[in-house]
């Protein structure tokens, strides 16, 4: 078996840069502070903290590309990754430092056991042209543990009701298990070629994006309440050596829990 | 009527252990292939992490331009390379009363030849047991045990030089359980047409009395029935000569002995069109292309009688012995030629053995189908982009070189053998420095 890689580029998942992430929250919390400092009274609460459980609720794809000579001539192989909505686990914790500005840092976890689907074209070992398809399942996993970082703007919109708006940076480590080896068998007249499974490897790799998001807390009492979150984050991870596209990390978080008020 | 109970429960008993002992034991007869298999995976992989795990195909086709195979004769892996380090070698076999002896040492010239035929073959192998060497016809003549009996680096040290220096392939197979003829047409075809024997003649291929000349032929249900030697099917050579790609068989011609080794004379298309003439050469003419550097992109290169390494065969008109000093010297001579010439530097030699002789070798051969394989024979691959000083251990039969021909010049594969075989591939490194030329003196075999 001999095989020749290429890896293609193709993003199935383009979102914003860090970059723009971390502009536009410095846009919506300069915004919100201004619009909300006059309407609302100083807030009695200097810190919170958040657990809550939640939904991804995105599922961003990617796929790992190979062509390879074979019975000399030149075969394909394409393996489609999806990662799929899953629950998140996030916990974290906000410090109001001046007025009504504070700091925050949150860590969440998303793990997802699924499979990918390999495909491939494989070479005729007698005739030119009249490649032989084959497909099947690879069983992958898909781990993030993120790091939130985040500038947060803190509004009480009602003695009862508080609103978290914060973004910033966002470390990821990405565990990912990738196609390694594709077995295949054939017997004469080598019409067909049944596929019989895949070997994958586990890589891993650190990236940093950016999140931006919001929480909502209905106060049940002095330092408790219900919280609803929203987060959306994201990266994008490139794996060398694998001949996988860059691999899309986070995506839209819903979830609900608790906020411990101090 | 309890003893007799007991007698019936104590035969039953043996004959259930008998059955285990048979599915257990390695190498058990069996009733379509009369051996077990033991080796090739039909499973196929694509690597994707990396994505090239042997040599890329594009590098092979850059660095190599000449491809020269060598086919000598009758020598098992063991005989020739038994003590090699590194190789998977024996310097004792077990025999027919299930004795493991010594082996013996080869003389240089022998007295007689060993049976090598179908049936020797699957006598010596014995189903995988690999213990019955000393059965094989003249195997063991008045006690002289030739057939368990081995050479060492002093007797040949020209090949041993070579297997040094460049690669030794310790476990390349014959194609055929049997002897010369049917292996010399895998190494053409990448199968034999059913052919398991040589022809009864002095005289083979299409040249042979046609009243009078047969050879066994074995169809895909083991029935046995009998042919004149002269086939119609496709060989690499077609492939070659379809695709413009220069090649020429360099072999004994008629009135030598060694043209029984001329295969090409069985393939009638070829035998008897203008390809004969012009592709179809004396032997001899080898050392003059090479010296030249007009070597075409694929050589075959078959020696006659006397330098051909065969033990001696009662042949009238043929010299009384062979010496093996004499049948290596002709190879290094050829090599040399190559060496020298301007060809070395994208030339890619592969030096075989057609069958294993008659000689004992340890390693049950693969089944990978009714024909074969049979037991071992050496392989030494030089060029100067092979991995230097190694022993492979990779599976190889003839159909790995014509896979590995194949690979360089973009052709199909023949047939099941050459699908399925091992390319010679994992041998190379092309991105190693160019190895010099190892050119070797002759030896005074007086």
């Amino acid at each position: 078996m001999i095989a020749r890689a290429h890896h293609r580029q193709t993003f199935a998942f383009r979102l914003a840069s860090p970059a723009r992430l971390a502009a536009f929250t410095t846009l919506i919390l300069a915004g919100g502070m201004g619009a909300t400092a006059s309407a609302q009274a100083t807030p009695e609460d200097r810190a919170a903290v958040s657990i809550t459980a939640g939904y991804q609720t995105s599922q961003p794809t990617f796929s790992q590309s190979i062509t390879f000579e074979e019975y000399s001539e030149e075969g394909s192989l394409t393996t489609a990754y999806a990662t799929r909505r899953r629950p998140v686990a996030d916990a974290g914790l906000t410090l109001r430092l001046w007025r009504r500005l504070g700091v925050g840092v949150a860590g969440s976890y998303f793990h997802d056991a699924g499979s990918a689907t390999v495909n491939a074209l494989l070479p005729n070992p007698f005739v030119f042209g009249q490649p032989r398809p084959i497909s099947g399942p690879a069983s992958v996993t898909h781990d993030e543990l993120a790091l939130h970082l985040q500038v947060a703007y803190w509004a009480t919109l009602s003695p009862r009701v508080a609103l978290i708006i914060s973004g910033g940076p966002t470390v990821f480590r990405v565990d990912q298990d990738f196609v390694s080896d594709v077995t295949f068998s054939h017997a004469d007249p080598f019409d067909t070629a049944t596929y019989e499974g895949s070997s994958v490897i586990r890589k891993r790799q650190t990236v940093t994006g950016g999140n931006i998001g919001g929480e909502l807390g209905w106060r049940l009492a002095r330092h408790l309440a219900l919280a609803g979150s929203v987060r959306y984050a994201h990266a994008n991870a490139v794996f060398p050596d694998t001949n996988a596209d860059a691999v899309p990390v986070g995506g839209l978080h819903i979830g609900a829990g608790l906020h411990l008020l101090f | 009527m309890a003893t007799r109970q007991r007698a019936r429960w104590g035969l039953a008993g043996c004959i259930a252990l008998a059955l285990i002992l048979a599915g257990l034991w390695p190498g058990v007869f069996s009733a379509d292939t009369g051996w077990r298999a033991v080796g090739l995976s039909a499973d196929q992989h694509i690597p994707v992490i990396p994505a090239t795990s042997v040599a890329a195909p594009e590098a092979f086709r850059s660095k190599i331009q000449h491809i020269v195979y060598i086919v000598k004769e009758n020598r098992s892996f063991d005989n020739y390379f038994g003590t090699f380090p590194g190789a998977e070698g024996a310097t004792s076999g077990i025999i027919s009363t299930g004795e493991r002896i010594a082996l013996g040492h080869t003389p240089d010239r022998m007295a007689h030849d060993l049976g090598h035929t179908w049936a020797d073959t699957h006598t010596a192998m014995n189903g995988g047991r690999m213990d019955q060497f000393d059965l094989v016809e003249d195997g063991n003549v008045d006690g002289d045990m030739l057939a368990m009996s081995q050479h060492v680096a002093s007797d040949i040290p020209n090949y041993w030089r070579y297997a040094e220096r460049f690669a030794l392939g310790d476990h390349m197979f014959e194609s055929a359980a049997a002897e010369s003829f049917p292996n010399h047409l895998y190494e053409m075809a990448s199968h034999s047409g059913g052919v398991i024997g040589n022809p009864n003649a002095l005289r083979w291929g299409c040249d042979a009395d046609e009243t009078r000349t047969r050879v066994q032929v074995q169809d895909a249900a083991g029935n046995v029935t009998s042919a004149f030697p002269c086939f119609e099917f496709q060989t690499l050579a077609d492939r070659l000569e379809a695709a413009n790609v220069s090649w020429k068989y360099y072999a004994p011609v008629a009135g030598q002995i060694g043209y029984i080794w001329s295969v090409l004379d069985s393939i009638r298309h070829i035998r008897l069109s203008p390809l004969w003439d012009e592709r179809v050469v004396p032997y001899g003419q080898f050392l003059d292309d090479a010296a030249e550097g007009t070597l075409p992109a694929v050589s075959w290169l078959v020696p006659d009688w006397s330098v051909s390494d065969h033990p001696t065969r009662a042949i009238p008109g043929a010299p009384p012995t062979v010496s093996l000093c004499e049948g290596e010297n002709w190879t290094v001579q050829n090599i040399n030629a190559i060496m020298q010439g301007p060809n070395w530097p994208t030339t890619a030699i592969i030096l075989t053995w057609d069958d294993f002789g008659g000689f004992y070798d340890h390693v049950p051969p693969p089944a990978v189908d009714q024909y074969g394989l049979g037991p071992r024979v050496p392989l030494i691959v030089i060029s100067p982009y092979v991995k230097e000083g190694i022993v492979s251990h990779t599976v190889y039969e003839a159909a790995s070189v014509l896979k590995f021909i194949e690979t360089r010049h973009k052709l199909k594969a023949l047939t099941k053998r050459d699908v399925d075989a091992n390319s010679l591939l994992d041998m190379f490194d092309f991105s190693q420095v160019p190895a010099p030329p190892l050119v070797l003196p002759l030896r005074d075999c007086s």
